[in-house]
C-alpha cells in the first residue's frame, strides 16, 4: 500500500476552488472522466502543477524538478483522453499541439513525446520505468507502483 | 522497455537511397507503411499525378534496421504538403520579362525552389515531402536525417544529416547539415500544419540558401514566466544550379554562403512569443554560362518576429532586413537593403481558421543611378479547416502587386493545400 500524500489538484470547473486530498481517498472522489497524472513510485515528485506538466508535455524542459530525466509517454493521437489532457494542462486543441510539436520535432529541438495506445500501455510503462511520466483515465491510475501527481478534473461546464 | 544488454547488442544500418528514379511503386509501398494509402484521396492524387510524385519520392529515404529489439530507439516520422494554385489574372501577359521560360500572367510563390504558377493549374510550385529518421544511440546522443523531395525539382534535397550531443538538461550542440534558422518560420517552412498561409510570404522568406553545413550550440531555459531558447550557429553552404537564380534567368548558377555565423534569442510568456535573429555570411555567385554575372557579396540580416496568441485571435508578424554590399562583380560597392515585413491576424473557431495577411518587399539601391529601387506587396486571405490532429486543409487567395517596376507584374492567385504529418 502506498503511504497517503498530498496532491495537488486544478480547479474542477465553475465555482470550485483547487483542493488538497490524500491519495489514499483519490478513488473515492475520482470520476471516470477524471484524468490521473502519474510517475513511477520511485519518482521522488510528490506532486505537479498543471503547469510543470505542460512544461514536460510542451517540450519546454526535459526534466523533473529533482533534476533527473523524464521520459514523457503520450496516449494515442487521436485518444479523447489525450484531447483533454491537452486542453486542460495548455488550452490547445490536438491540431495546435500538433503544430507545436511538429516545429520542434522537425528542427531537431526536441524529441516528441512516446506515443502508446491505452491506459494499460502507458501504466506499463510508467510502472517499469523509473523516471518516465503519463497519464490515464483516474479510474485506471490506482496501481501499488506508480503513484498519481496532478488530477485533472472532468470541467463542469465543455466548451 | 529495452535493456542496456540490448543496447549493447544492437547494430544499425542507415540506408539512405538517393535515387532520382525511385518510381512511384515504391512511393506506394512507402507511402502504404506511412498509412498514406489510408486516405483515399491522397491515393488518388497520387496515381493521377504520377509525375509529380515520382519526383516528389525521388529522395524519400527507407531506414532499415537489422537488430534486435532496437526500431523503438529509431523514430520516423515526415510531413506532406501538397499544393495545387493557378494564376487567376493579372497585369503582365506573355514571357516573364526576366525568365521567359515563364509565361504571365504569373506568380513567383516560392524563390529559394523557384515554384512558380501560371494560368493553368499546377500543383509542382509547391508540393513536396519529407522523411525524417532520427536514431536514438544513448540518452544523451542521437543522429538525425531528413530528406526532402519537391515538385519543382527532381533531385532529392538531404535537408539534414547531423548528430546531436545534449550537454546538460539545458545545453544541446548539433554538428552536420541543418536548415539555416533565419527567420521565424525558416527552418519549419517545409512543414505545412505549422501555419496558417498556404505558403509562407515570399516577401520575407526565399532567400538562395537554405540549409547549412556546421554547428549549433543551443539553450533551453526558463526564467520565471519566460522561456527563452537562444542558440548560436556557424558554417557553410554551397548550392549548385541554384534554383533561386534562375528567378534571374540564370540557370546554371552555383551559390556559395561562406562564413555563415549567426544568433537568435525566442522569447515566450503566455500568449507571447518574440525572436530576433542576427546573421551575417559571405555569398559568392558563379555564373557557369555567363562569368560576367559572377559576383560575391558581405551579407547581413536582422529580424524579429512577434507573435500572439489568444485563444481564438492570433496575429503573427515579422520584420527583417537583409543587407548586401557587393564585393565585387558588375555592382561593385553597391549595397542593396531590402526590408521587408509582414502582419497577419486570423481567427480560430473549432476547427476553422480564417487568416488575413499583408506582406511588402524592398529594394532599396545605395545607388539608384547604377540599380534603381524595387518593391512589391502581397495580401493574402487563408482559410484553413484542421481534417484530423495531423492534417489540414487550406485555400487561399493572393493579390501580389507591384507600384513601381514591373517584375512579374500583378497577379491574383488561388491556392488549395493538404498539409499533414506522419
Amino acid at each position: 500500500m502506498v503511504k497517503p500524500k498530498a496532491i495537488a489538484t486544478i480547479p474542477s470547473g465553475r465555482g470550485l476552488c483547487s483542493f488538497v486530498v490524500f491519495g489514499a481517498l483519490l478513488s473515492v472522489h475520482s470520476v471516470q472522466a477524471d484524468i490521473a497524472v502519474i510517475v513511477n513510485a520511485s519518482n521522488p515528485v510528490q506532486s505537479l502543477t498543471a503547469k510543470q506538466v505542460a512544461e514536460l508535455y510542451l517540450g519546454r524542459t526535459r526534466t523533473f524538478e529533482s533534476g533527473q530525466h523524464a521520459i514523457v509517454i503520450d496516449q494515442g493521437l487521436d485518444d479523447p483522453v489525450r484531447r483533454r489532457f491537452f486542453k486542460d494542462i495548455s488550452g490547445l486543441s490536438i491540431g495546435q499541439v500538433n503544430a507545436f510539436w511538429s516545429r520542434l520535432k522537425f528542427t531537431g529541438q526536441m524529441q516528441a513525446p512516446k506515443s502508446v495506445d491505452g491506459d494499460s500501455a502507458v501504466l506499463e510503462w510508467v510502472r517499469s520505468t523509473p523516471t518516465a511520466i503519463g497519464y490515464v483515465s483516474a479510474i485506471a491510475s490506482s496501481d501499488p507502483k506508480v503513484k498519481t501527481v496532478l488530477v485533472l478534473h472532468e470541467q463542469v461546464a465543455a466548451n | 522497455m529495452v535493456s542496456a544488454n540490448d543496447r549493447q547488442k544492437r547494430s544499425f544500418h542507415l540506408h539512405v537511397y538517393y535515387t532520382t528514379d525511385f518510381g512511384l511503386t515504391k512511393l506506394l509501398l512507402v507511402g502504404d507503411a506511412l498509412k498514406l494509402r489510408h486516405c483515399a484521396a491522397v491515393e488518388h492524387f497520387m496515381v493521377t499525378h504520377r509525375n509529380i510524385f515520382t519526383a516528389l519520392c525521388a529522395g524519400v529515404f527507407l531506414l532499415g534496421v537489422h537488430t534486435t529489439p532496437a526500431a523503438a530507439d529509431i523514430e520516423v516520422s515526415g510531413f506532406l504538403s501538397i499544393v495545387g494554385g493557378k494564376v487567376l489574372n493579372g497585369s503582365l501577359y506573355g514571357p516573364m520579362p526576366d525568365n521567359p521560360g515563364v509565361i504571365c500572367p504569373c506568380y513567383i510563390a516560392d524563390y529559394a525552389n523557384f515554384g512558380t504558377y501560371d494560368g493553368a493549374w499546377s500543383f509542382g510550385a509547391e508540393s513536396r515531402i519529407g522523411m525524417q529518421a532520427l536514431a536514438k544511440l544513448s540518452d544523451d546522443f542521437s543522429v538525425t536525417a531528413q530528406v526532402t523531395a519537391r515538385g519543382t525539382d527532381a533531385r532529392a534535397q538531404l535537408q539534414w544529416a547531423y548528430a546531436s550531443y545534449v550537454l546538460s538538461p539545458t545545453w544541446d550542440l548539433q554538428i552536420g547539415r541543418k536548415r539555416i534558422p533565419l527567420y521565424f518560420y525558416s527552418d519549419f517552412q517545409d512543414v505545412g500544419v505549422t501555419y496558417p498561409w498556404v505558403g509562407l510570404p515570399p516577401e520575407v522568406y526565399g532567400w538562395e540558401a537554405a540549409n547549412y553545413n556546421g554547428v549549433s550550440l543551443r539553450n533551453r531555459t526558463a526564467v520565471g514566466d519566460v522561456y527563452l531558447n537562444s542558440s548560436v550557429f556557424g558554417g557553410s553552404e554551397e548550392v549548385r544550379d541554384s534554383r533561386y537564380m534562375q528567378s534571374y534567368g540564370q540557370h546554371r548558377t552555383d551559390v556559395r554562403w561562406n562564413n555563415i555565423l549567426g544568433v537568435d534569442l525566442e522569447l515566450s510568456k503566455g500568449s507571447w512569443t518574440l525572436r530576433g535573429v542576427a546573421i551575417q555570411a559571405d555569398t559568392e555567385f558563379n555564373d557557369k554560362d555567363t562569368p560576367a554575372n559572377d559576383s560575391a557579396e558581405r551579407m547581413k540580416a536582422y529580424a524579429i518576429a512577434a507573435n500572439i496568441d489568444f485563444n481564438n485571435w492570433f496575429v503573427l508578424s515579422e520584420i527583417a532586413t537583409n543587407a548586401r554590399t557587393t564585393k565585387y562583380g558588375a555592382l561593385q560597392g553597391l549595397t542593396i537593403t531590402v526590408p521587408a515585413v509582414s502582419i497577419g491576424v486570423g481567427y480560430r473557431r473549432a476547427a476553422w481558421t480564417g487568416f488575413l495577411n499583408y506582406s511588402h518587399y524592398q529594394e532599396l539601391s545605395s545607388d539608384t543611378s547604377i540599380l534603381p529601387n524595387f518593391d512589391y506587396r502581397h495580401a493574402s486571405l487563408t482559410v484553413k479547416y484542421d481534417l484530423s490532429p495531423r492534417s489540414v486543409i487550406k485555400t487561399q487567395i493572393d493579390h501580389y502587386w507591384e507600384p513601381g517596376l514591373t517584375y512579374s507584374g500583378a497577379a491574383n492567385v488561388l491556392r488549395i493545400s493538404y498539409d499533414r504529418t506522419f
